[in-house]
Parts: structure tokens; C-alpha cells; sequence
């Protein structure tokens, strides 16, 4: 139960969650967006930049939901009922706020903001936090972490993704396929990681 | 053909989730180490989808235009939640299995996309051939190619967890374990939609010659 | 500013829907659910607690323990072996870490002597074949790794060098051991409570 204790077990738990268990490529979380925005760089960093905001403000205001309202009043069951609406709001929000006071980091990122809703790696860090049962220090560490690991894979892809659109290949691969067989590749990469942190 | 006959079989082929729809990937890829997985998962997501459709339609006159994809989501999550606790009750084993990918069955692009394209505009026997055809054609999806990585990663066959496996390579083979881990999820999926594209190149050829 | 009414009243109607909805089948599960977890030793009750005339499961004790670190009340179920409706030895479960994963061990003692009288694996995840042979009952090693502790005294905590342990794979008997440990430190310190 709860996090690791000693600062190399710490350094462990992060990296595993930035490197070994990285949401996109371990724990197949995000794919959609992985695959939909990576073809340019400038729309990957953009939304490796979102998600990564999003991630870490919902892994902490689940969190709290969860343990200063849900389990409180017993009502556990309706985690995913609540999880996915604080979610959907939080989104909306800071598309409004980001409008009004942030308006040159809105017109970088406000286009893939209605996206993050239904990006299952949001969701699915909130649930992990949960199951992992950590503290609140520890699990805003854990889903900052896991966002970072989501935002570098997609970096990473970009790139990939843009020397490829050069190369020529037999046409049924052309678009998702392709990119699906690179992401493989690059997900087998990431399990070199894995001597890191057991 | 009816029109609700094609409803329903449209999701076998014209809009097969996975494949010509390139939506709902991340169960595909993290559910289908196993064949019973798949089935498993395929189901669950069917019953999410005909329920949600049916309701999103029974309802599409009463939620305002504004809220609706708000209303969708809590539509959405709700029958996600049943299902959580009917299997968790019910089938413990697959309830264990599919693990937080359950609760993910309602941020599933597949199942908002229906409600926002198809049942909030038509009638509900409509919406509930639409929601059977693209869940079923969604679950022999999952079904097949947990099939395929199973036999090769494992050269096991799990119908069903520890009452139906099938040792299909015999004790001899030497298991590619590529194939059930992260890495093979991605290749599998991306190689099988490449056939199914090349079937659908066929397919038009074929037709257009025809006419 | 119709609108505005309108549609919070629609979201409103809806969630209190959903919440009753989810609310009613959370009822209807809750009894299965518990009797879903307690399948996994339903089978194996037999074969750690032999001489018996009731039925361990139905006559299950939840002794309440120490809440968790956030505040939950904790249960610990303990499940007893009657003969002419005396307690005369208790099954209990705990769990401590082997190599790849927890290991649950559902472990059998007996009251009048603090003997074990059988253990069963209840949930392992160990990667190295060593440890998959001897944990699995199914195999000849298997059973011959867990009947060896059968009549073992738990007076003290039990120590390697009490059994055979399993060759090549340290953190596995090491995992067991430890299991077995934790169920005898619950037994003792909980032992009024559940016999009472």
C-alpha cells in the first residue's frame, strides 16, 4: 500500500512510470489521439502539452473526489459516473479560462482540448491512482509522471511519423497501419527500459 | 435489403469498428491476449453500446442540443458502471482480467461516436440494430484477434478461463512470445488492419467491375 | 434564460436517474460479489481444514481489525472448523510479496496445539518455473511442497530452515513463509475475538 519509501525507491517509481509502464506503450492508454495527431510535430508537442496539464490537474482533483466524497458518503460505485463528468468539466474549464487569460497558449492548444475528454489515458491515470491506493503527494508525482511518459512517446512518434511520410510503401499500410506496426517497434523499444526498474 | 436489416449489418463490414473505423483502439490493443479476453471485452462494449443507443434515442427530443454530450456521458458511464458490477458479481474471472479497461468502456470513442451520429437523430429500433450490428462486428473484431496473438504468443486457445483452453501447437512449441506482449499488440493490430484494407481494395475493384 | 432552466433541469433529472440506477444494482451485486471472492477457497477449504462436521464457509466470522491508513474499517474473515459445535481450528488468509507478486496463502490451525493443519495457495503470480511447479497443487512437486506443512507448530513464527524450500527460487519460499507468518501474528493477536 501507499508509495515508495526510500529516494531511490522514489527514482525507481518515477521512472517506471515515465519509461517501463508508459501509458501509451505498455498500457495501450491514449491511442486514439496517439494516432490521430502524430503525423506533424508541431500538433504532437502541442498535444503531448495538453495532455500532460490535464492529466495532472484531474489525477489530483480525482483524487480528492474520491477520498473526501466517495468514500466518506459510500458511495464507491459511482466512481466512473463521477470521475468521467469532473473530467469533462475540468476540460471545459480550462478551455474557458485558457480563452480568456491565455490566449496565444489557447491558440496553440485550444484545438485538441475538446479531444482530451475522451483520451482513455485521462481516465485511465484517475483509476490507477486509485488502485495503486497512493497518497496525494505521491499520486500527483505518479500522474505527472505517466503524462510526461505519454507526452514523450508522442514526441518520439512524431518523428518517426514525419521521416516516413516520406518513404514509400506498399499502399495497404499507408496511414493508421503503418503507424500502428511503428508504434509496436517503438513500444519494444520502451521494454528495453524495463532493466531499469524490475 | 430493409433498411433495419441494414442497420444491423453494416457493422459486420462498412463500418467495422477497429478496422474501417479506426476508433475504440486502446481495449483492442490492451484486452486481446487472449481469445476469452476479447469475447469478453467485445461483449461487455456491445452491451454498453445497445443500451446507450437505445436510451440516447428514447431521450433525443427531451436533452437539449447544448448539454447533449454531457447528458451522453452520464447515459454512458452509467451502464459502464452495471456492467462493472454485473461482471465483478457474475464472471469474476474476466471481471479481473479486463481489470480498469471496463471502466474505460466510457471514454470508448465507438460508443459517444454512435450516440452523436447515429442515435441521436433516429427513431430506437433504429438506434438498436445500429448499436447490436457494430457491437457484434466490434466483438468478432476483438475476438479474432485475440484468436490469432493467443495461438501464436501463447499456442494456447482460451475459449473460456479454466474451463475451455485448447493447447492448439502441442507442448513442443516454443511460444512467440512477442505476440501476447505490448509490443505484438501494436504489429497485430497493424497488420491485420492492412488486410482488412486490402480486402476492402478487392472488394471495390470487384464491384466497380461489375457494374 | 428558459434554455439555461431547461437544460439544467434535463442534466439534473438525469443524474439523479443514474445515481438511483447505479445505487439499485449496487444492491443487487453487493451479496454475489462477496461470494464471487470467497469461490477461490470454497474448493480448498477441504484440504486445509480436514476434520471437520459444519460448513467453514457459511459459518465465516468477520472479526473486525484496525482501520487502514485512510480511516476504512478493516474486517479479517476467519473461517472455522466446528466438531459438536466447538471451534476447534481456523482458516484465515494473508498475503506477503514473492517475486513476481503478491502470494496468498489460505492457511489452516489448528487450536489446541497451534499446528498447522495445511496451507493452499490461493493466488500467486511467480514467473520462474521452480516456484510454478511447487505452488501449483496439480504438480507432484506441488504437493509435495505443500503438504510438507501439514503438523508444522506455529508456536513460533516459522523459519526456513522448519521446511524444504523450494530450490532456485528464494523470494518465492521466502513469500509463503511470510504469508504463513502474517495469518499466525493475525491468529494470535486476534485468537479471543474469534473464539470467544
Amino acid at each position: 500500500m501507499g508509495g515508495p519509501e526510500s529516494f531511490g525507491a522514489y527514482l525507481l517509481f518515477i521512472v517506471g512510470a515515465v519509461l517501463v509502464n508508459n501509458i501509451l506503450l505498455a498500457q495501450f492508454l491514449g491511442n486514439c489521439p496517439f494516432l490521430g495527431v502524430s503525423r506533424r510535430m508541431d500538433t504532437a508537442t502541442g498535444m503531448a502539452m495538453a495532455v500532460i496539464f490535464v492529466i495532472t490537474m484531474a489525477g489530483m482533483i480525482t483524487y480528492v473526489v474520491q477520498y473526501y466524497l466517495l468514500v466518506p458518503l459510500n458511495l464507491e460505485y459511482l466512481q466512473t459516473i463521477a470521475f468521467i463528468l469532473v473530467i469533462a468539466a475540468l476540460v471545459q474549464l480550462v478551455e474557458i479560462v485558457m480563452q480568456k487569460s491565455l490566449p496565444a497558449l489557447y491558440r496553440a492548444l485550444g484545438i485538441f482540448l475538446p479531444l482530451i475528454t475522451t483520451n482513455c489515458a485521462v481516465l485511465g491515470v484517475a483509476l490507477i491512482n486509485i488502485k495503486k491506493d497512493l497518497y496525494f503527494f505521491d499520486a500527483l508525482v505518479f500522474s505527472f509522471a505517466s503524462a510526461a511518459g505519454y507526452g514523450l512517446a508522442l514526441v518520439l512518434f512524431a518523428g518517426i511519423r514525419e521521416r516516413f511520410a516520406l518513404a514509400r510503401m506498399p499502399k495497404v499500410f499507408e496511414g493508421t497501419a503503418i503507424g500502428l506496426v511503428t508504434a509496436g517497434f517503438l513500444a519494444l523499444a520502451f521494454r528495453g527500459f524495463a532493466g531499469l526498474a524490475g | 435489403m430493409s433498411s433495419l436489416a441494414k442497420e444491423f449489418t453494416k457493422g459486420f463490414w462498412d463500418v467495422l469498428p477497429p478496422f474501417r473505423l479506426v476508433l475504440g483502439l486502446c481495449p483492442v490493443l490492451a484486452v486481446t491476449a487472449t481469445a476469452f479476453g476479447g469475447w469478453g471485452m467485445g461483449l461487455a462494449t456491445t452491451f454498453v453500446l445497445v443500451c446507450s443507443n437505445v436510451l440516447v434515442s428514447l431521450l433525443r427530443k427531451v436533452i437539449p442540443a447544448k448539454v447533449r454530450i454531457a447528458a451522453y456521458i452520464v447515459i454512458i458511464a452509467t451502464f459502464v458502471t452495471i456492467v462493472d458490477m454485473m461482471l465483478k458479481a457474475f464472471v469474476p474471472d474476466l471481471h479481473k482480467m479486463l481489470g480498469i479497461f471496463i471502466q474505460l468502456i466510457v471514454v470508448n470513442c465507438i460508443i459517444l461516436g454512435r450516440a452523436e451520429a447515429f442515435a441521436g437523430k433516429r427513431g430506437p429500433v433504429a438506434s438498436f440494430a445500429d448499436g447490436l450490428g457494430i457491437g457484434l462486428g466490434f466483438t468478432i473484431s476483438l475476438f479474432v484477434l485475440g484468436t490469432i496473438r493467443e495461438i501464436l504468443g501463447s499456442g494456447t486457445w482460451t475459449l473460456y478461463k479454466g474451463l475451455l483452453s485448447i493447447n492448439v501447437m502441442g507442448d513442443a512449441y516454443q511460444p512467440f512470445k512477442f505476440m501476447v506482449a505490448a509490443p505484438g499488440a501494436f504489429v497485430g493490430l497493424g497488420v491485420m488492419l492492412a488486410i482488412i484494407t486490402l480486402i476492402g481494395i478487392r472488394l471495390d475493384r470487384k464491384k466497380r467491375r461489375a457494374q | 434564460m428558459r434554455d439555461i432552466i431547461n437544460m439544467t433541469v434535463v442534466l439534473t433529472v438525469l443524474c439523479a436517474l443514474a445515481g438511483f440506477g447505479v445505487a439499485w444494482v449496487d444492491s443487487i451485486t453487493r451479496g454475489p460479489i462477496e461470494t464471487a471472492a470467497l469461490q477461490k477457497v470454497a474448493g480448498a477449504i477441504d484440504t486445509v481444514l480436514p476434520n471437520k462436521d459444519n460448513d467453514p464457509i457459511a459459518d465465516r466470522i468477520n472479526v473486525p481489525v484496525a482501520p487502514d491508513h485512510r480511516g476504512r474499517p478493516q474486517s479479517l474473515t476467519v473461517f472455522p472448523a466446528k466438531k459438536d459445535g466447538k471451534i476447534v481450528a481456523v482458516a484465515l488468509q494473508a498475503s506477503a510479496a514473492g517475486y513476481a507478486g503478491p502470494i496468498n496463502v489460505l492457511v489452516g490451525i489448528n487450536l489446541a496445539d497451534q499446528k498447522l493443519t495445511g496451507i493452499f495457495i490461493a493466488e500467486q503470480q511467480e514467473t520462474i518455473a521452480a516456484a510454478q511447479q511447487a505452488l501449483n497443487p496439480a504438480t507432484k512437486e506441488g504437493k509435495a511442497f505443500v503438504s510438507q506443512f501439514a503438523g508444522k507448530s506455529l508456536k513460533k513464527a516459522l523459519a526456513k530452515s522448519d521446511i524444504n524450500a523450494i530450490s532456485g527460487a528464494t523470494y518465492s519460499t521466502r513469500g509463503v513463509l511470510a504469508a504463513i507468518n502474517k495469518a499466525r501474528s493475525l491468529f494470535v493477536k486476534y485468537r479471543d475475538q474469534i473464539v470467544k
